[in-house]
């Protein structure tokens, strides 16, 4: 009953990393680049939606968090334009617009931590009480991977950006607008991080310091069983909320907030993140 | 539709690699660019697609192309195989990858397409659904061509399609760009490989040193001691 | 920021390398000349939250003073930001002791910044006016203990405050969640080591990391621990928002206390109908049941535009005061950190926007006993303070 009871908390905790680790694979398999701002998208999203309230709030924090993204398009627009193609330079450069998010909102909304009231019932499942707002997260991140899973699979959308992210000249000669697909993954990877502020908003609460360790968190989940699909994503963000509900069940809690480290350590140990490992892989 | 190249330069930063090239080619006439290593036939061809930094006029029947994009070169009708086949997505299947090259037409025109490439290649029919990164090098120049020839170019800028197959795969490629001779577009064909070259070309420009060194018809290349002279760069 | 600080920011980048931590002190005032005043505050980073409203006290009382202190003496203050960052409350210490020349430093903010910077005031030999609860901070082990002055509770007082409080009803079992730092993991080792003398049982422990956003795990593991009361040792507000939500959500119905980081207006303002009945330590009530002194800081908060947050205005005010003060108690003379030091072992009772008396002593540098504390109870978004 317990350990059933960790592992189905840990499924429910996850589909937040779910969240924000989409976003991470779906930019790496367009842009072979990280958007280390995504957890600042979330906290932006979450901080207007607190503040404006209502379903309005829900809309302003997911327009805010675009709007984060756009900003960090519209860098990587400009770091292109100045003749930068390093991926890491891009990587580095959404880490500084993260720490601007998180000082745009601190000198906005001051230290505060957001949060919000969803649901006042609970649901018992086989003896153990789960929040509505817990189903809902799953279900959100189930749904955006599966629409996700859809369009890059099998749309010619999907077919664009797999081939943006593989040979850029390929798709230049190919007339795929490369610039376009790469910014609207940026934008998109903006609005699943607003979802993921939103829901956290109202499941647990974040505040202006939460971005760095919500994005190493989907990063870590991102990784861990290969960034170039967001099915895989899924399965990282879940595998990473049930083993950290073990690990704060059995373990001393230390335990439980190195698990995103230990995901990240177990993925550089063992596997070639990061080397171009597909033939003709000519970006 | 004619392509015609006028007083055409191009360069890498402030190194011009290509200057003063000029050439006509007219629909269904195949030309081919002669020239060692370094001559400069990658970047002329590159430069046409809008790959490279180039000055000068390039005009498809009158239209100007030079100030556009590749992006939108590859709509006004100039395809480009470049070499070592990177015009290909290798981890997308063999119909993605023609797919990708079929967007270009309109929806009701792809799936007619889609019969005629692969009655050009039908290899490529036996292995849709094999990454593209998986086929033998001939295979891939195949799906390279048929990608290329999927939104009914003008123009079809061929890159040394022979770098790295094996010789028995050479007759074989040869007579895939022979059937392409019916569609009636103007191909310019850069190769080393004088000998392949002479099997396809109706004439021929050499390149030395950027620049044009001497043009002709097809019968020149026929001739042994010209076509090793034309590869040692020594064409003059 | 002033312009001071940014000057001398630069200065640093400059020579900092070279005079470094060796220099000597250089600093000090002449009888008439203004006495400089560092506060290096954590104003960005986690601890922002109690940096802020410090900064903010001492800038409205500094003002409400004419930058005098109450016998006339001129001041300037000298404002850095330690951004959370114990190497960077060093450095900043270090800057504003040998480059600015105060002769007296309020902060670091946190408590690992504090033993961090401590050495360095030893050395340079300028007293600390330390505004955390970290029981190391005041240990007299410390080479740099004669250095330190706190302006604040300290922890094992505050802990058993709560305890008390805890042991009041029939509360035997106590389960304890503390974030992962050396402030969580101090507050459960006291409560461990108290809880036996006031007839409790520490039967449970769990932890979480800053980051966590779902504590369901661990509310988990203290409900089926069989607890009777379970007391929060967090200063980060989104971990008690995130606990509180967990306790309800899987039916950990049993009062739960929380030391005096959740004591914040803007966590009771922002938390939900899950925070009602919290209760926390606070030093005074400033921001909704302020007694006499505490509201003359409040009022001179609002009126410079500011809402009065919690307890960190009041330790940042009164660490203010307590410069100043010793100040004073140096009329005519000339100003050092040394004598700063020693005027500052001789403060008992000066003037404060507190309820307790501040008293050091050469054998105490702690200064605040529990007089000063209260234990709130969170409701309707409102902290009330219990008798």
């Amino acid at each position: 009953m317990t350990f059933s009871e960790f592992i189905l908390r840990g499924v429910l905790a996850g589909s937040i990393y779910v969240l924000l680790a989409v976003p991470m694979s779906l930019l790496f398999s367009t842009v072979r680049t990280i958007d280390f701002a995504v957890g600042a998208y979330a906290l932006v999203a979450a901080a207007v939606a607190a503040s404006v309230g209502g379903v309005l709030g829900i809309a302003a924090g997911l327009g805010a968090a675009v709007a984060g993204s756009a900003a960090m398009a519209l860098i990587f627009l400009l770091l292109k334009r100045f003749g930068c193609h390093n991926h890491i330079i891009y990587a580095l450069a959404s880490f500084g617009v993260a720490t601007a998010l998180a000082s745009a909102v601190l000198w906005q909304y001051g230290t505060q931590s957001f949060v919000r009231d969803s649901f006042s019932q609970f649901w018992s499942l086989a003896g153990i009480r789960i929040s509505p707002q817990g189903v809902l997260n799953l279900v959100t991140a189930l749904v955006a991977v599966t629409i996700l899973y859809v369009v890059i699979q099998r749309s010619q959308l999907g077919r664009m950006m797999r081939a943006a992210a593989v040979n850029v000249m390929g798709s230049e000669l190919a007339g795929i607008p490369v610039e376009l697909i790469q910014v609207g993954t940026y934008l998109v990877g903006g609005l699943l991080g607003g979802i993921a502020g939103l829901l956290i908003l109202f499941t647990a609460g974040l505040d202006y310091s939460a971005p760095l360790s919500l994005t190493l968190s989907g990063f870590a989940a991102a990784i861990v069983f290969g960034i170039d699909n967001p099915f895989r994503a899924l399965f990282g963000g879940l595998a990473m909320g049930v083993a950290e509900a073990l690990a704060a069940g059995y373990t001393s809690g230390m335990v439980t907030s190195m698990v995103p480290f230990l995901f990240l350590l177990i993925v550089l140990g063992t596997s070639r993140f990061g080397d171009a490992t597909v033939a003709g892989d000519r970006t | 539709m004619t392509l015609e190249v006028t007083d055409f330069s191009a360069r890498y930063g402030r190194i011009e690699v290509c200057r003063g090239i000029g050439f006509t080619v007219a629909p269904g006439e195949f030309l081919v660019v002669l020239g060692a290593n370094g001559a400069g036939k990658s970047t002329l061809l590159g430069a046409l697609a809008g790959l490279v930094t180039s000055t000068g006029e390039i005009t498809l029947d009158g239209t100007r192309l030079d100030a556009a994009p590749a992006r939108r070169r590859a709509g006004m009708g100039v395809a480009l195989v470049p070499e070592g086949r990177r015009n290909l997505f290798a981890p997308l299947t063999v119909d993605e990858n023609l797919q990708l090259g079929l967007r270009l037409l309109p929806a009701g025109e792809r799936e007619a397409m889609r019969a005629e490439l692969l009655g050009l290649f039908p290899i490529l029919a036996e292995r849709g659904r094999q990454a593209a990164g998986m086929l033998s090098g001939g295979e891939q120049q195949m799906l390279a061509l048929a990608v290329a020839l999927a939104r009914r170019p003008a123009v079809l800028l061929l890159d040394e399609p022979t770098q790295g197959l094996a010789p028995i795969v050479l007759d074989e490629l040869a007579a895939a760009i022979r059937r392409l001779r019916p569609l009636g577009l103007a191909l310019v064909l850069a190769e080393q490989n004088v000998r392949f070259a002479a099997g396809l070309a109706d004439r021929y420009v050499a390149l030395r040193g950027g620049e044009i060194v001497q043009a002709g018809g097809a019968d020149e290349l026929r001739d042994h001691r010209f076509a090793a002279a034309s590869l040692l760069g020594a064409a003059a | 920021m002033n312009k001071t600080t940014c000057k001398s920011w630069r200065r640093a980048a400059a020579v900092g390398a070279t005079l470094g931590a060796l220099a000597l002190p250089l600093a000090a005032a002449a009888a008439d000349a203004p006495v400089k005043i560092g506060t290096v505050l954590s104003l960005s980073g986690p601890a922002a939250v109690f940096g802020l409203p410090e900064r903010d006290a001492i800038n409205v009382v500094a003002k409400k003073l004419g930058f005098k202190s109450p016998g006339g003496r001129p001041f300037e203050l000298v404002l850095h930001d330690d951004k959370s960052n114990p190497t960077e409350a060093a450095r900043a210490v270090t800057q504003v002791i040998n480059n600015d020349k105060v002769v007296v430093v309020v902060g670091p903010s946190t408590g690992s910044g504090i033993l961090a910077a401590g050495p360095i005031a030893s050395r340079l030999k300028v007293p600390l006016i330390a505004p955390a609860g970290t029981m190391a901070v005041g240990d007299r082990k410390n080479e740099f203990w004669p250095w330190v002055f706190r302006m604040a509770i300290n922890d094992a007082t505050s802990i058993e405050f709560i305890l008390k409080d805890m042991a009041k009803s029939k509360a035997k079992k106590v389960g304890v969640l503390y974030q992962e730092d050396a402030y969580g993991k101090t507050g459960v080792d006291l409560a461990k080591e108290i809880a036996p003398k006031l007839g409790l049982e520490v039967v449970e422990t769990v932890s979480a990391p800053y980051s966590a956003t779902d504590l369901t795990a661990q509310a988990t593991r203290l409900r089926n621990a069989g607890v009777d009361t379970v007391f929060l040792q967090v200063s980060i507000a989104a971990l008690g928002t995130s606990f509180l939500k967990a306790a309800r959500q899987i039916g950990l119905d049993k009062p739960i206390y929380a030391n005096a980081g959740l004591a914040q207006r803007s966590f009771a303002e922002n938390v939900g109908p899950e925070a009602d009945g919290l209760r926390t330590l606070s030093i005074g009530n400033l921001p909704f049941e302020p007694i006499a002194e505490e509201k003359e800081l409040s009022d001179l908060l609002k009126a410079d535009g500011k809402v009065p947050q919690g307890w960190g205005e009041i330790v940042g005010a009164n660490g203010l005061l307590a410069a100043l003060a010793a100040i004073d108690a140096q009329a005519g003379k000339e100003i050092t950190g040394e004598s700063m030091r020693t005027a500052l072992e001789g403060l008992c009772g000066f003037r404060s926007y507190a309820r307790g008396k501040i008293c050091y002593s050469p054998d105490n540098h702690d200064g605040w006993d529990g007089s000063s504390l209260t234990i709130v109870e969170i409701r309707d978004k409102k902290m009330r303070t219990l008798d």
